[in-house]
């Protein structure tokens, strides 16, 4: 997707406020370890319709980063619905072709195996734990910091470590219950 | 097996679709409010649950976070600067008014620290009631390096009934205007550029009967 012919670019102030947004969303989704390809699609398509919003690139020049924030929102959801939409568009062509046309898994390394058993182990301990505690232990084993998790949902940073905590207890419990053992006692707190 | 371990082990069940739960992924909308921290917190609990055991879910729920945070940040900054000359002239009868306020209508006994840390950020208004159907002004003091606030106020059994995120250090939420009367209790945190969070003490706040 590109922007309309030249001479119906976007204003200079407007392009500074573009551009200072995409910055700091580039910014916070490197932390999220986010395909740069995803945000320029969202950046761009928050351009296009700028430009389109108004007839002149001279009157969106007053725009503010919350009218900017706005248009990100709406154009992120519309990407993703597209996304949502080519995938299932896609499942569907892979049905319709059978199942025989589709190659069959190829069974990896010895080691690949394991960590996919292990996987299946630890996932399905996680499915177990109770349902206040279990979005925490998978946020926390994902990578999101503690102070994240807290930020997100809006709780005290003691209420977060008391979940996290327990949690990730319950988590160990049922692990060894399948008996996996545990190297060292470990917490979040 | 240690933590890293299970770190890889949960990236890998996540990455293979093992770990999402059977049935549909949750709407975009759904991510959408729970990047706002909008919906109750039940509903935010299940969106999460799903979010962070399904690949593409989490990926979409990424990039909208990071447009949050993007706007979070910019406003932030831009209402630290706001704040370095507006606020404290707006604050400074504020201030006169709702010390005097509280310390007639706010015995010590009656604030509770929620969450440890240390209490630096001063609520000032309202008083300890005010009147129910009225829209309410919340008013505390800025704490230092702060780039957002996140206000709650929770009713008697300790439910969170209002929650707003504001840059500045006044927020008048409209739907305070339909809380009913009762008992309630206001708190603010703040979350300084470095990341630390700073917290209020909390505020019992009476709604009274028009």
């Amino acid at each position: 997707m590109t922007l309309p012919e030249t001479g119906q670019h976007l204003s200079l102030a407007l392009e500074a406020v573009v551009t200072r947004f995409g910055a700091m969303v580039r910014q916070v989704a490197r932390r999220y370890r986010l395909d740069e390809a995803d945000v320029e699609e969202v950046m761009q398509e928050v351009r296009i319709r700028l430009w389109r919003a108004r007839e002149t690139s001279e009157q969106i020049g007053e725009v503010s980063t919350s009218y900017v924030y706005r248009t990100a929102s709406t154009a992120a959801l519309d990407v993703i619905r597209r996304r949502r939409s080519r995938r299932a568009e896609h499942h569907q062509s892979v049905d319709e072709k059978g199942a025989g046309d589709i190659a069959a898994p190829v069974a990896g390394p010895h080691g690949d195996l394991e960590a996919s058993e292990l996987g299946a182990q630890v996932a399905g301990a996680i499915a177990t734990i109770p349902e206040s505690r279990r979005p925490a232990v998978r946020m926390y084993l994902a990578g999101y910091p503690r102070e994240e998790i807290a930020e997100l949902m809006g709780w005290t940073e003691g209420k977060t470590r008391n979940l996290l905590y327990r949690g990730l207890a319950d988590l160990r419990a049922r692990l060894t219950d399948l008996g996996i053992g545990w190297q060292q006692a470990e917490g979040a707190s | 097996m240690n933590e890293e371990r299970l770190r890889r082990a949960y990236a890998a069940a996540v990455e293979s679709g093992a770990a999402a739960p059977a049935g549909e992924h949750v709407t975009p909308e759904a991510i959408a409010g729970l990047a706002r921290r909008e919906g109750s917190e039940a509903e935010r609990l299940a969106t999460l649950d799903h979010v962070m055991s399904c690949h593409e879910c989490r990926a979409e729920f990424d990039l909208l976070r990071s447009i949050e945070e993007a706007r979070t940040q910019l406003e932030g900054a831009k209402g630290g600067g706001r704040r370095t000359w507006l606020v404290p002239v707006a604050l400074a009868a504020t201030l006169l008014i709702a010390v005097g306020v509280s310390r007639m209508l706010v015995r010590p006994g009656d604030d509770l620290t929620r969450g440890g840390e240390t209490s630096a950020l001063t609520l000032l208004q309202p008083g300890a009631q005010a009147v129910a159907g009225d829209s309410l002004t919340f008013v505390w003091s800025p704490a230092p390096g702060a780039r957002k606030y996140a206000l709650e106020v929770l009713d008697a059994g300790g439910s969170v009934v209002l929650m707003a995120e504001v840059p500045d250090t006044v927020a008048t939420p409209s739907v305070s205007a339909g809380l009913p009367p009762g008992e309630y209790k206001w708190w603010v945190r703040a979350t300084t550029s470095d990341a630390r969070t700073v917290r209020s003490a909390m505020r019992p706040l009476r709604l009274t009967p028009r």
